[in-house]
């Protein structure tokens, strides 16, 4: 019975990491959703926001958590900036999409060159007590930074729920997601509700790369590329604009490395999870909780 | 007179650019052929890419994956079963391409952005797949090319791939030309600029779709031989990198999608620009070449949405038809 107890402990573990794959993925999907835009910089986001815990640990001293904070805010300042400059001047023209990409493919390159030059390409980590306490629930047993980070996830994907719902610019955000043309005939500002999403949207990839410094201690310029795919796959596997369906998705695609793990080996985990995703996209492109796309 | 006249319009610049690429290696230093060789081999890449991206609309973020599956073919079978190859990049070619008409297959159901994201998560498991199946491919530690001699593609010094690489990039021009005024071609424009549109006056969407992959595949298939070539040695991580998909495309778009020319024109600013400044504060400063790029790119999509050809091709056309209307 050691064996299945490892095994839960594995898949739990798995299933903790898809939690805050949630969360990576929450900022896309709603830049998705309002802006049919594709950012590009996304993973890039995550690794500043990393480099963001670095610095304000290691200089301040200050608690990792506050360190999220200060990250979602830095980051959705740059968020705005860089939604001035790369995705309001192409994304209402004909080809729009495939534009954004390419721009905030700019974004994410340049964002990456900044780190490489200015932060070394060499990984760093921080001192953090989190990562080294640990909790054992039910036997099984987690770091305490991992376990806040998977309820952080949680509870801020409820939130941005409840903010779409609840307050007037979360409205107008639904608003222009659902038909941005009726939203600009009853009076809404559409290209500041753009600007606010985006910002929004990088302001949590920020936090989440906090949470992910905190218990996966590997910031370098180019951390953000693994996280990027995972939120791509997510975000397709939720469908694109859907917000609780992160949370699930995400678990499931955690889950599904943790199979893939056990069944088959760490090396074929990645390979299980891209026939998944194609499986899906191909079937379902809605994804699983997306409803189904309207032909235009 | 209008043949004339299309004659010295065209055809001198032209013969004059042609002149200039095939004598250049007599007068320039390594260094500067080493920059214009990769620039050609770029160029053929984005050209490659152009057929399903520019032309087709398939917006492919997966290009690097055919790269790979050429490499590695023609590498495979020049070191273990001996084929040269001059043989090996058909056959390059033809796996790049079947794995193209899949991605052709996906581009029926995928629209847009979901195709793009479709490319790179194929890219990413071609990348794995490689990985995996070390008894062929070598897995992490890749392939070294240990044979030699120009029988099997290689060559002492730089100037015969310079060749090589020119003429490939002609080669590519040329198949553009020909492809942008054949009946397929038209009907792949046809496709992307209206697909339904298209059924309706006969053209096969399906069709076009996975011919129009798989053509572009087969071409990146076998420039992925030459790469192979060039650089002696393949391995997942240095071919399949989403850098290099999204390079590709970069290319053709800052260029000039959808014309025989976007591609020459975007390679020939984006990688000597890349390379030099590389070479130029490489030690110091890494990255610094990169945010260049990234630069020029952001500001080519933002403000000349048609790529540089296309700018080109206006600014002359209103200088043209000035001239006759004065």
């Amino acid at each position: 019975m050691i064996e299945l107890s490892a095994y839960t402990q594995l898949l739990v573990s798995y299933a903790i990491l898809g939690g805050v794959y949630g969360l990576t993925a929450l900022g896309l999907s709603l830049i998705w959703g309002v802006m049919k835009a594709v950012n590009w910089a996304h993973g890039d986001f995550l690794m500043v926001g990393m480099y963001t815990a670095f610095w304000t640990v290691t200089l301040f001293g200050i608690d990792p958590y506050i360190a999220a904070i200060v990250a979602f805010i830095l980051l959705g300042l740059i968020g705005m900036v860089t939604h001035v400059i790369a995705i309001e001047p192409v994304v209402e023209k004909p080809g729009g999409h495939e534009a954004t990409l390419l721009t905030t493919l700019g974004i994410s390159v340049i964002l990456e060159s900044l780190a490489l030059i200015l932060w070394s390409p060499s990984p760093r980590s921080y001192q953090n007590v989190y990562k080294n306490t640990f909790l054992e629930v039910l036997g099984i047993r987690t770091s305490v930074a991992e376990a806040i980070a998977f309820v952080v996830s949680i509870a801020s994907i409820v939130a941005v729920d409840q903010f779409l719902k609840r307050v007037k610019i979360g409205k107008a955000i639904r608003a222009v997601s659902q038909n941005p043309v009726g939203a600009r005939v009853v009076g809404i500002d559409v290209p500041k509700i753009r600007l606010m999403t985006f910002g929004l949207g990088v302001g949590l990839a920020g936090m989440a790369g906090v949470l992910v410094s905190t218990f996966y201690p590997n910031i370098r310029p180019l951390a953000g590329y693994v996280w990027d795919i995972a939120s791509y796959v997510v975000v397709i596997f939720a469908g694109l604009g859907t917000i609780y369906g992160v949370i699930f998705a995400g678990i499931i695609i955690g889950i599904t490395e943790g199979l893939g793990t056990i069944v088959f080996s760490n090396a074929f985990r990645q390979i299980l999870v891209y026939v998944v995703f194609l499986v899906v996209l191909l079937l379902r492109p809605q994804g699983l909780f997306g409803k189904a796309l309207r032909r235009v | 007179m209008g043949l004339e006249l299309k004659f010295t319009r065209k055809l001198i610049p032209a013969a004059i650019l042609l002149v200039i690429g095939a004598v250049f290696p007599l007068f320039a230093d390594e260094f500067l052929v080493s920059i214009l060789m990769q620039a050609y081999l770029w160029a053929f890449l984005a050209m490659s890419w152009d057929v399903i991206g520019g032309y087709g609309g398939q917006f492919s973020l997966g290009h690097a994956a055919f790269l790979a599956l050429g490499a590695y073919t023609s590498t495979i079978l020049l070191q273990s079963y001996n084929i040269s190859p001059w043989v090996g990049m058909w056959a390059a070619g033809v796996v790049a391409g079947a794995a193209g008409a899949l991605v052709g297959i996906a581009s029926l159901r995928l629209k847009g952005p979901f195709f793009a994201l479709g490319t790179i998560a194929f890219a990413e498991l071609v990348k794995l797949l490689l990985l995996y199946f070390k008894g062929i491919t070598g897995g992490p530690l890749g392939i070294l090319i240990t044979k030699s001699g120009p029988e099997n593609m290689l060559f002492e010094t730089q100037t015969p791939y310079y060749y090589l690489m020119f003429v490939l990039m002609l080669a590519g021009i040329l198949f553009l030309k020909w492809f942008e005024s054949s009946r397929f071609g038209i009907g792949l424009v046809a496709v992307r600029e209206d697909e339904e549109a298209a059924e309706g006056v006969g053209i096969n969407v399906y069709r076009a779709k996975v011919i129009g992959a798989a053509i572009s595949a087969f071409l990146t298939g076998i420039g992925g031989t030459i790469y192979a070539q060039w650089i002696h040695f393949i391995r997942p991580d240095i071919l399949v990198k989403l850098e290099y998909s999204t390079q590709i495309a970069a290319i053709d778009v800052v260029g000039g999608a959808g014309s025989p020319y976007g591609g020459l024109i975007g390679a020939l600013i984006l990688v000597p620009l890349s390379l030099y400044l590389n070479a130029l504060f490489g030690g110091m400063i890494a990255g610094l070449s990169l945010i260049l790029y990234g630069v020029v790119l952001l500001i080519v999509v933002v403000m000349i949405p048609g790529g540089i050809y296309g700018l080109l091709r206006r600014r002359l056309g209103r200088k043209f038809s000035d001239k006759r209307r004065g």
